[in-house]
């Protein structure tokens, strides 16, 4: 990795976590916040210490593990519009999440894993539908597959909002389309718990995700068994999104934004690009959601708007560059 | 999730003699920070539930002091969800309320 790479991407990071942390409705200087930290127990320090630092970190880390779902799944339909959201992954897993809330589940234990089975849901169902098109899996209908599954998932979403008596669902917006607003140390916990196996199991795939978006004839003759490797990265990739959108809702676009900027930047290697895009996107998210609870304060946006007013954008120059 | 000005809650409660936090919010309801919550420090904390209100036992709720003081009134019963002949008693149980907000 180049040093110029390396010293943009900390400073990016180090200037996103320090602004997620002073913006928000109470807004701090950098010198008020040191003081605030030292006191947990007054208002100020209360604020940064139970609000906003489990908040700017949950965003850090699902921001990261987006970006690295949507890497990975890239290097595997070899497009780089692939993206969790888009491939319907989020929208199942979304929709597991609300059915597991509903029913009354665990939040910690079990809706993690039931978002893990939706998301593995959807994704079958994408993969039947983009079948149709023939068994070399055309990529934009592979996406076309995706964004019809994600739409149903958001139509069972809001049925079940509309018919569930259960308080905790009356967020629907949580659901549609993400937000931060409920952050607490217990939820980057289960993150964590969740999200540290898939994220460790992908960046040991580097070599084979290099290989994979080579093709699978050139993967295959290169010694990888693409078939395998393939199930495993839809494995793990569903389970990490799952555990984001368990903690926070369905955000769409954050796995394009970070690893388009950053493949020009690093170069396509993943054990390298990887990383770079987990602290990439995780910067990307954390502002995101900084816009998100300033903008209108003390109204809060959903995240998922600010990133959509970024990512369709992007998501259209890259349609129109990979088309041609 | 709180309610502003123009809704029927945030009415009720002007009736009564108290003040909305949020009657500057010119929406009936929307999605809120908890940091807003706590700059505006609420004396009371009116829950829509009857019971111990989930809040309660989540630490970035606890930051509120209303909440760590347990300053919860229910306004649970029908009389508070919609205009009806009932609505005196809910004025008058919200009036009650507030008395016994220690100052």
């Amino acid at each position: 990795m180049r040093p110029t790479a390396v010293l943009a991407l900390s400073v990016a990071v180090v200037l996103a976590l320090a602004l997620g942390l002073l913006l928000g409705t109470v807004s701090f200087g950098p010198l008020d916040a040191l003081r605030a930290l030292r006191d947990p127990a007054a208002t100020g320090g209360a604020i940064l210490w139970q609000i906003r630092l489990p908040r700017v970190l949950l965003a850090f880390l699902v921001g990261g593990g987006l970006g690295v779902s949507g890497a990975c799944l890239q290097a595997l339909v070899r497009n780089p519009l692939a993206e969790p959201y888009l491939l319907g992954i989020s929208g199942g897993a979304g929709l597991g999440a609300v059915v597991g809330i509903a029913l009354g589940w665990e939040v910690a234990t079990a809706v993690p894993l039931a978002a893990f089975a939706g998301a593995l849901l959807a994704m079958g169902l994408v993969y039947r539908l983009a079948a149709v098109a023939g068994h070399r899996m055309d990529p934009r209908v592979l996406l076309l597959a995706g964004v019809v599954v994600s739409a149903f998932a958001g139509a069972l979403v809001s049925a079940i909002l509309t018919l569930s008596p259960a308080a905790r669902l009356r967020n629907a917006f949580l659901w549609l389309l993400g937000g931060f607003s409920s952050a607490s140390w217990a939820l980057v916990g289960i993150y964590a718990l969740y999200a540290a196996a898939p994220l460790g199991l992908l960046w040991g795939a580097s070599r084979w995700l290099d290989l994979l978006s080579l093709g699978d004839e050139t993967a295959q003759s290169l010694g990888a068994q693409v078939a395998r490797t393939r199930r495993l990265v839809y494995l793990t990739t569903s389970l990490l999104t799952a555990a984001c959108v368990a903690v926070s809702g369905m955000i769409g676009f954050v796995g394009l934004v970070a690893p388009h900027a950053l493949r020009g930047l690093i170069g396509p290697l993943h054990r390298r690009l990887l990383p770079a895009v987990f602290l990439g996107s995780g910067a990307f998210l954390v502002v995101a959601d900084a816009c998100a609870r300033t903008v209108v304060r003390p109204i809060e946006l959903p995240v998922g708007v600010v990133t959509a007013l970024v990512g369709v954008p992007l998501f259209a120059s890259l349609l129109r560059r990979t088309l041609t | 999730m709180t309610l502003g000005r123009g809704s029927f809650l945030s009415e009720l409660v002007e009736r009564a003699g108290g003040r909305n936090i949020f009657d500057d919010l010119a929406v009936p309801s929307a999605v809120i920070s908890i940091e807003a919550v706590v700059q505006r420090d609420p004396d009371l904390v009116l829950v829509a539930d009857a019971g111990e209100p989930g809040i309660a036992g989540r630490p970035e709720w606890r930051v509120v002091r209303a909440v760590r003081r347990r300053r919860f009134v229910h306004a649970a019963g029908s009389e508070f969800s919609r205009p009806s002949p009932r609505m005196p008693e809910a004025v008058r149980q919200l009036a009650r309320a507030f008395g016994a907000v220690p100052r």
